[in-house]
């Protein structure tokens, strides 16, 4: 099947309510029994068909009862407000998981999880990312406020660094893992201080990651 | 400080009951408080001075009370029958920390245990694929482990991850898997299906030694 071509390419940042270091990114159970959790990417270079994604961000709020692949998931798309239209329209069909093969992008298998999607909203997104630093942030004022920092060693308190790759993944293909704290009122509430996190440059097409 | 010239070098596996992926790996607390398992190692290349270790294996089996930096831990090892007498001793002092810095991977889990058992020196089968993620080894009335590729839940398929630790004092990249064991000696346990890994390490002195 022909897709519509499309790329977005930049950093992003993800932090969850699991211990450090995820569970499921190894498909184990995540830490506490649900999961929720908080993604964000500025779009360094991106497109979808003719129209430009570049310099655009996009946050998605996303909790389950369980594991992620038990489904009944919830997710809250954000889109940023300087997107025009077209770009809005653009941003949408990507983070929902269509115009995408089957199982080849993180936004289609999660697609396949959610029972309820919120109405996606256009706000301001305030992002900053050093991914070697393990250092992020990001916000949309009066909705959710997220960092991530490095992992410290228990005894030295130095960083900890630790990388993990999946050459078959659906979301990344190598990420820096972090710590990451979260606060989200409602719709979506998250609320985390030492939770996962982690920072990769997602380069994502309709056929996954391709760096 | 000056030490003895060794180097062992070759494919090591690993096993725990923690979930896939291990926590530990990342700072965070076991998955189920306790911490038990086990590893072995085939030397592919190895010495300890003017002592050949070419082609032994070496085994453990361990458990602590809580995270491994919280102490308390049991262990015993096991050399490879094979080994003469001063290849058993070699062994012995490389394994205990001796004649290495305080910060190799020796030295940093042997400042966490309490009690030692006595060495048994047995056969050990080892069996080891690294691409594949298969693995297994064996130390007959002993210790048996097993490792295969983690499955994704919902396809089935075989799910590739690796840890990458750039500053590892136990590995520097290792592929993850999906591991069962059971230990029936002085330290018992049975798992399933939990925490394993398979790496190729060299170790040395002072530590992990890039092998590219």
């Amino acid at each position: 099947m022909a897709y519509v071509d499309w790329r977005i390419k930049g950093p992003q940042l993800t932090t969850c309510n699991c211990e450090v270091g995820c569970p499921c990114q190894f498909n184990g159970l995540p830490t506490h029994g649900d999961c929720r959790a908080a993604v964000a990417m500025r779009i360094d270079q991106g497109h979808f068909g003719d129209v430009p994604l570049d310099g655009l961000h996009w946050v998605s709020l996303v909790a389950w009862p369980g594991a992620i692949h038990e489904g009944n998931g919830q997710c809250l798309p954000v889109i940023d407000e300087r997107a025009d239209e077209r770009q809005r329209s653009a941003l949408l069909t990507i983070l929902s998981g269509d115009e995408t093969a089957p199982g080849a992008t993180i936004f289609n298998v999660f697609a396949s999880t959610f029972t309820t999607v919120h109405p996606p909203q256009f706000r301001p997104i305030v992002f900053s990312a050093d991914i070697a630093a393990r250092v992020g942030h990001f916000a949309v004022p009066g909705l959710i406020e997220a960092s991530t920092g490095p992992i410290l060693n228990p005894i030295t308190k130095q960083p900890h660094r630790v990388r993990v790759v999946m050459p078959e993944g659906f979301e990344y293909r190598e990420a820096e893992f972090a710590q990451g704290h979260a606060k989200a009122g409602e719709p979506l509430t998250l609320d985390w201080t030492s939770g996962h996190a982690h920072l990769c440059t997602m380069h994502m097409t309709p056929h996954g990651p391709v760096g | 400080m000056a030490y003895v010239d060794w180097l062992i070098k070759g494919p090591k596996i690993a096993s725990c009951n923690c979930a896939y992926g291990c926590p530990c790996e990342f700072n965070a607390p076991p998955t189920h408080d306790v911490c038990e398992g086990l590893e072995a190692m085939e030397i592919t290349e190895g010495w300890f001075g003017e002592v050949r270790l070419d082609g032994l294996r070496f085994a453990a089996s361990y458990r602590w009370p809580g995270p491994v930096h919280e102490g308390g831990g049991i262990v015993q090892g096991f050399i490879d029958e094979r080994a003469s007498e001063v290849q058993r001793d070699a062994l012995i002092k490389i394994v205990s920390g001796l004649e290495q810095e305080p910060t190799t991977a020796f030295n940093i889990y042997g400042s966490t245990i309490e009690k030692e058992y006595d060495p048994v020196f047995a056969p050990i089968a080892f069996h080891c694929d690294i691409e594949q993620r298969v693995g297994s080894f064996s130390v007959p009335g002993h210790l048996e482990m097993s490792l295969e590729p983690i499955r994704n839940p919902v396809t089935g398929k075989p799910h590739r991850a690796q840890i990458r630790l750039p500053e590892g004092f136990e590995f520097r990249e290792a592929e993850m898997a999906s591991g069962t064991f059971s230990g029936t000696g002085e330290i018992k346990f049975q798992n399933r299906n939990c925490y394993g890994f398979l790496t190729f390490v060299a170790y040395g002195p002072y530590g992990v030694i890039e092998t590219g």
